[in-house]
């Protein structure tokens, strides 16, 4: 209580600062005027009794000094003269301030920009309930892979009751909001009835799927988000109960979304689905005696209360082996294993972010190097006013502390600025595109300067603040006070301690902007390498689009195939249009393009059933045209492949390499099972070879892919693909205009009988939108790296000018000498060359060892270290001769009469 | 300092505190010239303290809420601060004073026993 009561009085009494002084000295005054009359009347004379009496008072001001300490809070106090004091020097020497804070700025800048994208994927809480305890299934054990599942599994996985509960299967698709004014493409998420329970997600209205509604022939409801009932149902209030037109069918509202939960989605195999809005849910109905085994769910769970990860996974991989007796003709290596979906997004974005992490290290550490430099250099300037106050009394750790206020206010500063920066430049990076990155919103809305960020920020910048500071406080507050005094302010030769500290700065600023450098120049190459590496086919001046026709009248394969024809001759009349063709799936386009199936070659016995998938495509006969995929052998389809006629198919080359070995093979039969349920078996014989292509990525191998004919495809094939994506057209064009869109896009709704068309790309940008996660890297690195080599070279120049002008008396007398404009030219930039050498050296050096950890994200292309290596310290090296050599000229146009004469 | 005075000056910070606080109640309100006095009397100058070092305490006590500080004219026609006792200072007086008597006679208990 007393404690207490202390505090108070002291803060009170920092408020108030008042008359405490006055009064004290009349206290005391009056305490010795006492003390004096009291001697006087023993006997002393009034001279003697003053003097007694302050003997007896013992010293006046070290009494006034204790008295000022108790008072108040010193340390505060204290602090607060620092900071004024650091305001005001600050204030004089503004260039100094500027470029301090512009360098800091960009340094925590960086860190802030890449840590408030770390803190939206992976730190903030995920917005589920109890989320540690939801996983998401997966069918390999050693990584959370979570490819796409089949409703066979998921309903394996939903009888596992001893593990989990709520076992919830949902895709995402895009569907026809139809049957009014302005029809359009609408995203959708189909889901389970657990699914809203799972994921605790409340309805603003209405009511979540009954058990009955999400079975196979339940009823068509359907319940909308918040947005797509303002935007596109006018929030008309009586809208639960009415239906509306998805797909070309009758769903009944029967609830609305509230707001909060429409950017949240959970995680699914598709990253263009990461940072998508769903407008409609509607129940799974998956029948629960389903075998197929095509995969196009993603599934999740609660853990059942108790249960930990280990035994849940344990449990499954005894189930697996239940799985595989049921379905003998699973891979061996499948192992049904279960992942909290914090570790998923992990696995996603691991990679990426890590070496995001590192770079943003280096570049503020560079930029940290740069200020301490710059500090020295105005500690060297400051050392006969820190020799007097030193002089005076105050203690090295009062010194040091008053030189870390001043770096902390400015680092500070700089990190507020670079907050405001970086938070604005990642935003800005991820407008449009949020390269594969998942949870961070649209146009990166979920990134934001929540607590975290900020106090990020404010480490960091403190953090900065002391490394930077430090290095000059020492080195200023040690030295001799005599010393310092008897120094002349402008030595000609002077600081020499100083001056190689500053050399050692710039040294390491320009090693660490080498490995940074070098590290960029790897990643751009990987890029490149990647981005431009042949694809198989020829994707200048293709359009692609898509048409979904899910629910439509045109269901069969014959009602498909004529669609394709009129489409494709209606596009073909079209002025400016080479070639068109439909297809069930653009190669490297995000949508669920794969469908895979087992195949078993005629004639050949059926051993090794787990390699023996391929990629199935159904294209019209034109697709290989569009896109210059090249024959190898035999011929491509032609209209004549129809229903009456023999059943054919194409294969890529990679599917002779896998089963043939390469050798020819157009009148070898075999017999194709495709893995859907209840379907006899056909045969197809292989007509054609052609050139391979990358459908499942630019960075991965070629898978061995079979090519149906159109007309030729089987009933419950083109069932499934109708159903499951929108169908895509390509057409070769002269050239891809504004116009040329609009008149396919007009002439495809005409075709399909007035279905929007939507997604109209080109293929070009397909192929950029797949390497985006590599892209988005390497635009960060470029940034980082370019400003890394800035204030690397901002700081050698800085550190060659300044010791230009504290040479300027030695230079002067060179010249008068005889020395001629190159030898002082030379001489300067001697200097500056030893620095860079060292510092080349080392970078290249350290990057050695550093590229064997990044050459892991640069998959299976083996990219030339010397490319890199070479290229980086050219460049710096350039970049600081360059700097070097701008204060060489200025050296060397000295008036050698006024260089004498400087001081 | 000769080794007399140090050892004479050395009075732990809490028992200042405690003499001002009794000679306070005793005496009743008191300035520090008046305490200082009272102070070298009672102890038979054997705690000769430097008269400024009262000031530090009287903060302190003043600071706790112990004593409170009114400006007032001596009999000299002076102004001078004198100090007095709270309510809490008189509890806190009675509670200090039984800990150092249970103190001392621990203290006499222990070394005054037998060898």
């Amino acid at each position: 209580m007393r404690r207490f009561r202390q505090i108070t009085a002291k803060l009170v009494s920092l408020a108030v600062r008042g008359n405490s002084e006055k009064l004290l000295a009349k206290e005391m005054a009056a305490h010795l005027a006492m003390l004096e009359e009291d001697l006087c009347r023993q006997g002393l004379s009034s001279e003697d009794a003053k003097f007694a009496a302050r003997r007896a008072f013992g010293g006046l001001e070290r009494v006034k000094e204790e008295y000022r300490d108790l008072r108040g809070f010193i340390w505060f106090e204290q602090l607060w003269q620092d900071v004024h004091f650091s305001l005001r020097t600050l204030r004089k020497s503004p260039g100094f301030a500027m470029s301090a804070l512009l360098a800091l700025a960009l340094g925590i800048g960086a860190n802030t920009a890449i840590f408030s994208v770390i803190n939206a994927v992976l730190l903030r809480p995920l917005p589920f309930p109890d989320s540690d305890r939801i996983v998401l299934f997966s069918n390999t054990r050693n990584e959370p892979d979570i490819a796409d599942t089949s409703p066979a599994r998921f309903n394996f996985w939903r009888q596992q009751t001893s593990i989990v509960h709520d076992v919830s299967g949902y895709r995402y698709g895009s569907i026809n909001f139809t049957g009014v004014q302005q029809p359009e493409q609408i995203q959708f998420a189909e889901v389970s009835y657990s699914y809203f329970r799972l994921f605790g997600l409340s309805l603003l209205r209405g009511r979540p799927f009954t058990t009955n509604e999400d079975r196979r022939g339940g009823a068509n409801v359907a319940i909308v988000s918040e947005s797509f009932w303002r935007r596109a149902l006018s929030s008309n209030p009586q809208v639960v109960g009415k239906s509306i037109q998805l797909g070309g069918k009758p769903y009944e509202v029967i609830g609305i979304m509230s707001e909060r939960h429409e950017t949240q989605a959970p995680l699914a195999s598709d990253p263009a689905s990461f940072n998508q809005t769903v407008d409609v849910w509607k129940p799974f109905q998956i029948d629960p005696a389903s075998n197929d085994e095509n995969g196009f769910l993603t599934v999740a769970a609660r853990l059942r209360p108790g249960v930990s990860l280990a035994a849940a996974n344990a449990a499954l991989e005894i189930a697996t082996r239940n799985f595989r007796r049921q379905f003998p003709r699973i891979s061996p290596n499948s192992t049904f294993t279960v992942w909290p979906i914090k570790t998923v997004i992990q696995s996603h974005v691991h990679n990426q972010l890590s070496i995001l992490s590192v770079a943003v290290v280096f570049v503020l550490l560079i930029a940290c190097l740069n200020v301490a430099s710059l500090s020295l250099a105005r500690a060297m300037d400051r050392k006969r006013e820190i020799g007097i106050r030193a002089a005076i009394g105050a203690s090295r750790n009062r010194l040091i502390r008053q030189m870390l206020t001043e770096s902390i206010i400015l680092s500070t500063a700089g990190g507020v600025l670079g907050v405001a920066v970086g938070l604005a430049g990642i935003r800005g990076l991820l407008i449009g595109n949020s390269f594969n990155i998942p949870r961070v919103g649209q146009s990166g809305s979920q990134i934001t300067a929540d607590w975290r960020v900020l106090l990020f920020s404010l480490v960091v910048s403190i953090g900065s603040g002391i490394l930077f500071g430090l290095l000059p406080a020492f080195d200023g507050s040690s030295e001799a006070v005599g010393e310092i005094l008897k120094e002349s302010t402008r030595l000609s030769t002077g600081g020499l301690r100083a001056n190689k500290a500053r050399s050692l700065l710039v040294i390491a600023e320009i090693a660490i902007a080498v490995i940074l450098l070098i590290g960029t120049a790897h990643l751009i190459r990987g890029f490149i390498a990647v981005r431009f590496s042949n694809p198989g086919f020829d994707s200048t001046n293709v359009l692609s689009m898509r048409i979904s026709l899910a629910g439509s009248r045109i269901q069969s394969t014959e009602e498909l195939s004529r669609v394709a024809e009129n489409a494709a001759s209606r596009l073909n009349l079209l002025p400016g249009v080479l070639a068109a063709a439909s297809t069930c799936c653009v190669p490297l386009d995000s949508y669920n393009d794969h469908l895979i199936s087992d195949v078993i070659i005629a004639n050949r016995p059926s051993s090794d059933t787990s390699h023996r998938t391929v990629n199935v495509t159904t294209v019209s006969p034109d697709y290989f045209r569009v896109l210059r995929i090249p024959l190898l052998d035999g011929r491509f389809f032609t209209p004549k492949d129809d229903r009456a006629s023999e059943p054919v198919v194409i294969v890529s080359q990679a599917f002779l390499r896998k089963f043939w070995r390469g050798r020819r093979t157009t009148d070898e039969r075999f017999q194709t099972q495709l893995v859907f349920p209840d379907v006899p078996a056909h045969r197809w014989r292989i007509v054609g070879v052609v050139g391979d292509l990358h459908a499942d990525g630019l960075s991965t191998q070629a898978p061995p892919i079979v090519y149906f004919s159109m007309a030729q495809s089987p009933e419950e094939l083109t069932q499934y693909v109708v159903n499951s994506n929108p169908i895509g057209w390509i057409v070769r064009v002269r050239e891809s205009s504004r116009a040329m869109r609009a008149a396919l896009q007009k002439q495809l709704s005409l075709a399909s009988g007035g279905l929007p068309v939507t997604n109209v790309r080109s293929m070009d940008e397909i192929m950029a939108r797949s390497v985006s996660g590599r892209r988005f890297n390497m635009l960060l690195l470029v940034v980082f790296g370019s400003s890394a080599v800035l204030l690397a070279a901002i700081g050698v120049y800085a550190l060659i000018t300044y010791s230009v002008h504290r040479r300027t008396n030695e230079i002067g007398i060179r010249i008068a000498l005889g020395a001629d404009l190159w030898n002082v030219r030379a001489m300067v930039m001697l200097q500056g060359l030893r620095l860079t050498v060292f510092g080349l050296g080392i970078g290249i050096v350290g990057s050695w060892i550093l590229t064997h950890s990044i050459d892991n994200f640069l998959f299976s292309l083996k990219v030339e270290d010397s490319f890199a290596l070479t290229i980086a310290p050219v460049l710096i090296g350039g970049i600081a001769l360059f700097a070097t050599w701008i204060p060489s000229r200025s050296a060397s146009k000295l008036d050698p009469a006024q260089a004498l004469r400087h001081e | 300092m000769s080794k007399e005075e140090r050892a004479r000056s050395q009075v732990p910070q809490g028992t200042l505190d405690l003499i001002v606080l009794r000679t306070l109640a005793t005496l009743g309100p008191q300035h520090a010239y008046g305490l200082a006095l009272r102070l070298q009397q009672i102890s038979d100058a054997l705690l000769n303290l430097n008269q400024g070092t009262l000031y530090p305490a009287l903060l302190r006590l003043e600071q706790q809420g112990l004593i409170k500080g009114d400006w007032r004219t001596t009999e000299h026609n002076r102004e001078a601060k004198y100090y007095s006792l709270t309510r809490s200072g008189v509890k806190a007086l009675a509670a200090e004073t039984e800990r150092w008597n249970r103190l001392a006679w621990l203290m006499e208990t222990l070394l005054g026993g037998p060898a």
